[in-house]
């Protein structure tokens, strides 16, 4: 019961935290007239020192190493140019890899939503690679059709089309996100005061994670182009290098779920470290039903919040 | 028994710690992380009377600058002609009035208002676009010595500037003026649940 009281008292702190600070949009587009007055960081003096220095640290190299990469690669991608599979194609590749790994280390691509969905409920090592698999291609997947689709087939110019699709896409992609909670939260209720749903484990069905809800969720998150892949496939259009354009996404795609499914492991690990990988035994406990529920109210009113939030 | 029981707490200790690092480094902005960098430079303008405003010059990665050559400098002559420029200006800076233009100076602890910028210009340079836009301030300076700091950053995170340059420039009446410089690291600014500490330039400006 400690255990579940502690996940509980997290994810509405994630949550806390989460809604703080959701900018997505590009600022250097046109939007709506808002005057943001600057603002520090609402939690940051909750967080003791050394947690905000080690944080600064990790921040500072990762993005020390985003700009390395992208530098690098772009070198390639002239040489590529010249000679279309010379060794910088695959130095290309690698870079387009390491970077998705680097890239997705920091804030953002849907790690909220792993973490959240895995630390609530029971999940398998193969789940938790699925979805971070699932969420790195589609984020990557949405901005390569829309960057193809606007440079070929509509001739409207590049990032600033995709970037108004994109736009619509997060708005639509929050709803999506909040229909799955709604669905979670509605198995959730059903789940602790229904015994119908119990399975073989002895486990009620609600608490594990399931392959359709995964999915759905995968898909929600992942819709929402990523504007980094968007500029890179835009880079390597203007140099006329669209197949070594196109391939580097699909490495971006690999190593933005390599970093995805960390999280999600990561999370299946804390929960299971916690404690709630011994329920199986036996029929859980009322208490051990709410950390799925708390998660998938989470996720429904991160959905919302995104929803009315469009930014 | 008493093992098991120790390992245990042992295992969720480390489960916890573990559950709290992912909660504060997974629960970042959803979307955003920097997807454009930006090498920032700055020169101050001298007067008679003291500070009369700011260059910033802002030179971005061949990323986004391809899509600003690309989809703006439609003549393709590697230059922006004035019909070119408002177009630049209207699809990818104006916006950034809503955020401040990324910039903030302070004097004694307080933001001064930057109510616009003038002189927008665009150069391509080695496959980079080069953003200068003048903001303008009016810091009179008495028979003392003025001092005030300049941060350029943006909070949202979807750009991350490079700041500051390693040389400030002086421009206008560097005659009458002596100018010190040195950087300051601003932890009060700090965004990113504080884990991002703008750099500000701390600038003293002092009759020689």
């Amino acid at each position: 019961m400690k255990r579940t009281v502690f996940s509980l008292v997290f994810l509405l702190v994630m949550f806390s935290l989460t809604l703080q600070s959701v900018h997505s949009a590009s600022p250097f587009r046109p939007g709506p007239a808002q005057k943001e007055e600057p603002v520090s960081s609402g939690v940051s003096h909750l967080l003791p020192a050394w947690v905000r220095d080690t944080g600064g640290q990790v921040m500072g190299r990762l993005l020390l190493w985003q700009a390395q990469i992208r530098q690098k690669a772009g070198g390639y991608a002239r040489e590529i140019r010249e000679n279309p599979w010379g060794s910088a194609f695959w130095s290309y590749m690698g870079l387009a890899f390491l970077y998705g790994v680097v890239h997705a280390f920091g804030p953002g691509h849907g790690k909220v939503f792993v973490s959240t969905y895995f630390l609530s409920r029971k999940g398998r090592v193969a789940q938790a690679f699925l979805m971070g698999g699932l969420m790195g291609f589609f984020h990557v997947f949405s901005a390569l059709v829309l960057v193809l689709f606007f440079y070929f087939i509509m001739k409207s110019g590049g990032m600033a089309s995709v970037d108004g699709a994109g736009r619509s896409l997060q708005q639509f992609s929050a709803a999506m996100i909040a229909l799955v909670g709604f669905f979670l939260v509605w198995r959730g209720i059903k789940a602790l005061f229904d015994g119908e749903e119990q399975g073989a484990s002895g486990c009620l069905a609600s608490s594990h994670a399931d392959t359709r809800s995964l999915f759905s969720l995968s898909l929600a998150v992942g819709m929402v182009p990523c504007p980094g892949a968007a500029l890179i496939l835009f880079f390597s259009l203007s140099l006329d290098i669209l197949l070594a354009g196109v391939l580097a996404m699909v490495f971006l795609a690999a190593g933005l779920s390599f970093t995805t499914s960390l999280f999600a492991l990561l999370a299946l690990f804390a929960r299971k470290a916690m404690g709630h990988g011994r329920s199986e035994k036996r029929r859980p406990p009322f208490w051990h039903q709410l950390p799925p529920l708390a998660g998938a109210v989470c996720i429904t009113l991160l959905g919302i919040f995104l929803f009315f939030n469009p930014l | 028994m008493g093992k098991k029981k120790q390992k245990e707490r042992g295992l969720s200790g480390l489960g916890l710690i573990f559950f709290l690092g992912i909660m504060l480094w997974g629960s970042g902005p959803l979307f955003a992380h920097p997807h454009v960098f930006v090498q920032a430079g700055v020169d101050i303008v001298l007067g008679e009377e003291g500070v009369e405003g700011v260059w910033q010059h802002w030179v971005f990665d061949e990323y986004f600058s391809a899509w600003v050559i690309e989809d703006f400098d439609l003549n393709k002559d590697g230059q922006f002609c004035e019909a070119e420029l408002k177009v630049v200006y209207e699809e990818t800076f104006r916006n950034l009035e809503n955020h401040g233009f990324f910039t903030r100076i302070l004097k004694n602890g307080k933001t001064l208002p930057i109510t616009g910028i003038e002189g927008f210009a665009v150069e391509i340079r080695e496959g980079h676009a080069i953003y200068s836009f003048y903001v303008p301030m009016k810091l009179l300076v008495g028979s003392e010595k003025e001092s005030f700091l300049i941060a350029v950053y943006d909070e949202d995170f979807y750009c991350h500037l490079f700041f500051p340059p390693e040389k400030l420039g002086v421009k206008g009446k560097t005659e009458l003026w002596r100018v010190e410089s040195r950087p300051r690291e601003m932890p009060e600014l700090a965004y990113y649940f504080g884990f991002m500490n703008p750099v500000a330039l701390e600038i003293h400006v002092m009759r020689p």
